[in-house]
C-alpha cells in the first residue's frame, strides 16, 4: 500500500503517533495519541515500532479507500467499523485489498479509534514527531485534521502481509470503556492549597465531562472546589493527565494538547495507567476520582508496559527478512 | 534575609508517577530562577540515569522521569544529592538576545494606554522597555513563549480586562512585571506595545526556540518601516552585528 485516499474525514481525524516530550521545555505541546494503550495496540498488530504514525479518529469516523493491498488494525473506542459494508472485528491485524473501503457507523464504547497501517503514516516529522497539533499547525498533514481528498502517504512494512494478517489481541487484553472504574491520580503538588472539605468533596465526586472538552483539556462539572487562599500560582510545568483548579473551583483535566505551563492550583495528576480510560470518556461522562500512592501508581505502569512488551513478543514479530 | 533564602532546601513533590517537582521559595525572582537553572545543569552534567527532560519555571524545576529505569525514592535521593547549597555555586550561563522592536503604532496598539496609565509619554514608556536586558525566567503557555523581566515597576499592570482574540505572531507584550515576544498568533490578555519582525521559534530549525530559559532578551528600537521590510539578509546583518 503506498497510501490510503480519504473520502470523507469524520468528525475530527488526525495523524498521530506518541507525542514531542522531548520539546516540552521549548513551551512546545506533546500532542499524540490521547489513548496511547490502544495505539501502541494498532500499531503492534501490525508490525509497526509502537511510534509510528496511525490515524486517531474521534466519534464520527472517517470514509478511506485504499490504492493496493495491505494490513491494518483498528483499535480504541468501538466506533463500528465495517470493510465494504460488512462489519469487521477491531483489536485484529485485517488484510485490505486494492479499492476496498473502510467506513465507520456508530460510536458504541469509548469515543476515539484508531487505525494503525502496516508501514505507517509517513508524513514529515516536526520536532521529532509527526502528530498533529492544530494550534500550532505542527506535524500530521500540513499541521491541520485531515481532510475529504487527503492522499494518506504509507511507509513500506518490514513484514510480509501473510504473516501479519489474522493477528488479535486476546479478549482479557483488550481494554472496554464502558466499565464503571475509578479513575486514580496522584495527589499534589497544591493539594494542601484546598480545604478540607474540598479535597473530600474531590474524592466522593462525582464530576461530568462538560461539552468543553477537546484534546487540550476537560472541563469538568461537579462539587466545587474551595481554595484556602488563592488559586493563582506562578506559572509552572503543566502535563496530560494534570488536574487543574482554576478560580471557579470546577477543575480541568488537562489533555495531550494542552499548553505547557499554567497559572492555576494543581489538584493532582492522573496515573499513566488510567489516562486512556480519560481519553476514552465524552461529554456527559462520569469520572469518580481515587487517590493512589507513587509506589503503586509505578507498580501499575510497569505492568502495562510488560504487557505491552509481551504483546511484541507473543505476535512473534520478527520481520522475515530479518530472518 | 539573603542569608535566609541561600540556605532554604526545595521541598519535593510527586508530579503523577514520572515527574517530580522540585519546588525553591514560593516567589519570582532571579535568584531564584537561577538556582532552578544550576540544579537543571547538575542533573544534565550528571547524565542522571531514567532523567527524560528536566523543565524550568519560575520558581521550580520539573524533572521528567522513566519509572522502568529508576524509581521515584531513588530519583529523590539522588535529587536531594545535587542540591545547590550555597549562593557561590549558582552558575551564570545564560546568553543574551538582542531583538529588533518597532514600538507603538499599529504595532503597538496598547502604547498609549499604558503611558496614559502611567503618567508617561509615549516616549518614555519605550526608553524605558529598551534601556536594559530582561532576564528570561522560563520559556512555556504555546510554542516557546518566553517569560522575562523585570520591567520597569512604573510600567506594571495587570492583564487587559478583555483578552484580544487575535494577537499576532511577533507582538511584543507586557504584563505586571513581565515581558514576553508572542510565537505564534493566538489570543492574549497581554499588554501589545510593540512588534519584532525576528522570528524567535521555528518548529522546522533544531532548536526551535533562540530563546532559552536562563537567557536574557533586549529590545533595539527600529523604525516601522525597517521592520515592514525585514527579510533574511537583514536578520543575517542583524546577527552578525547583535547576536554572535
Amino acid at each position: 500500500m503506498e497510501y490510503v485516499t480519504v473520502k470523507k474525514p469524520g468528525m475530527l481525524t488526525t495523524v498521530q503517533d506518541l507525542g514531542r516530550h522531548a520539546y516540552r521545555a521549548f513551551g512546545v505541546s506533546t500532542s499524540g495519541a490521547m489513548d496511547p494503550l490502544s495505539f501502541k495496540m494498532a500499531n503492534i498488530l501490525v508490525g509497526n515500532d509502537e511510534n509510528q504514525a496511525a490515524l486517531e479518529v474521534t466519534l464520527i469516523g472517517p470514509r478511506l479507500q485504499f490504492n493496493a493491498s495491505g494490513v491494518i488494525a483498528i483499535t480504541g473506542g468501538n466506533l463500528s467499523p465495517t470493510l465494504n459494508g460488512s462489519k469487521v472485528s477491531m483489536w485484529k491485524a485485517l488484510r485490505v485489498e486494492k479499492g476496498d473501503e473502510l467506513n465507520f457507523g456508530k460510536c458504541t464504547d469509548g469515543i476515539r479509534a484508531y487505525i494503525a497501517f502496516a508501514g505507517g503514516i509517513d508524513v514529515p516529522k516536526v520536532m521529532g514527531s509527526r502528530s498533529t497539533y492544530i494550534r500550532g499547525h505542527d506535524g500530521g498533514m500540513e499541521g491541520r485534521a485531515v481532510a475529504g481528498g487527503d492522499l494518506l502517504p504509507i511507509g513500506k512494512s518490514l513484514f510480509d502481509f501473510r504473516d501479519l494478517s489474522g493477528r488479535s489481541i486476546r479478549t482479557q487484553d483488550i481494554p472496554t470503556f464502558k466499565e464503571k472504574r475509578s479513575i486514580r491520580f496522584i495527589l499534589g503538588p497544591h493539594d494542601r492549597e484546598f480545604t478540607e472539605s474540598s479535597l473530600q468533596a474531590f474524592m466522593k465526586g462525582p464530576y461530568t465531562v462538560s461539552n468543553e472538552s477537546d484534546r487540550m483539556g476537560y472541563r469538568m462539572q461537579g462539587p466545587q472546589l474551595q481554595h484556602l487562599s488563592s488559586a493563582d500560582i506562578a506559572s509552572d510545568f503543566i502535563t496530560p493527565g494534570t488536574i487543574q483548579v482554576p478560580g471557579s473551583g470546577q477543575p480541568i483535566i488537562h489533555m495531550s494538547d494542552c499548553g505547557t505551563s499554567g497559572g492555576y492550583t494543581k489538584m493532582g495528576v492522573i496515573i499513566g495507567v488510567d489516562l486512556p480510560y480519560v481519553a476514552q470518556k465524552k461529554p456527559g461522562d462520569v469520572i469518580h476520582f481515587q487517590p493512589i500512592d507513587v509506589k503503586s501508581a509505578q507498580m501499575a505502569w510497569k505492568k502495562q508496559e510488560q504487557l505491552i512488551a509481551d504483546l511484541y513478543l507473543t505476535n512473534k514479530l520478527l520481520p522475515r527478512k530479518v530472518i | 534575609m539573603e542569608s535566609m533564602t541561600q540556605n532554604m532546601a526545595p521541598s519535593y513533590f510527586p508530579m503523577g508517577e514520572q515527574a517530580i517537582v522540585v519546588q525553591f521559595e514560593n516567589d519570582i525572582s532571579i535568584e531564584i530562577s537561577e538556582r532552578v537553572q544550576t540544579l537543571a545543569h547538575r542533573i544534565t552534567s550528571d547524565a542522571v540515569l531514567g532523567v527524560k527532560q528536566l523543565i524550568p519555571a519560575f520558581n521550580n524545576l520539573t524533572v521528567c522521569y522513566d519509572p522502568l529505569l529508576i524509581d521515584y525514592d531513588e530519583l529523590l535521593e539522588k535529587l536531594k544529592s545535587l542540591e545547590v547549597k550555597d549562593s557561590n555555586e549558582v552558575e551564570h550561563t545564560g546568553k543574551t538576545i538582542f531583538i529588533p522592536v518597532a514600538f507603538g503604532g499599529k504595532y503597538g496598539p496598547d502604547l498609549e494606554v499604558v503611558a496614559e496609565k502611567a503618567n508617561l509619554s509615549a516616549e518614555e514608556v519605550i526608553s524605558m522597555l529598551h534601556s536594559k536586558p530582561y532576564y528570561v525566567y522560563m520559556i512555556g503557555f504555546i510554542a516557546g513563549y518566553p517569560y522575562c523581566g523585570d520591567i520597569d515597576r512604573r510600567l506594571n499592570f495587570p492583564r487587559r480586562s478583555s483578552p484580544r482574540a487575535v494577537v499576532q505572531k511577533g507582538s511584543i507584550q507586557i504584563v505586571n512585571h513581565l515581558t514576553g515576544v508572542f510565537t505564534m498568533t493566538a489570543p492574549s490578555g497581554w499588554h501589545v506595545v510593540g512588534w519584532t519582525p525576528m522570528e524567535i521559534f521555528n518548529p522546522h530549525r533544531e532548536p526551535p526556540s533562540i530563546i532559552q530559559a536562563g537567557d536574557a532578551i533586549q529590545y533595539m528600537p527600529i523604525e516601522a518601516e525597517e521592520a515592514e521590510q525585514w527579510d533574511e539578509t537583514k536578520q543575517r546583518e542583524w546577527n552578525r552585528l547583535w547576536n554572535t
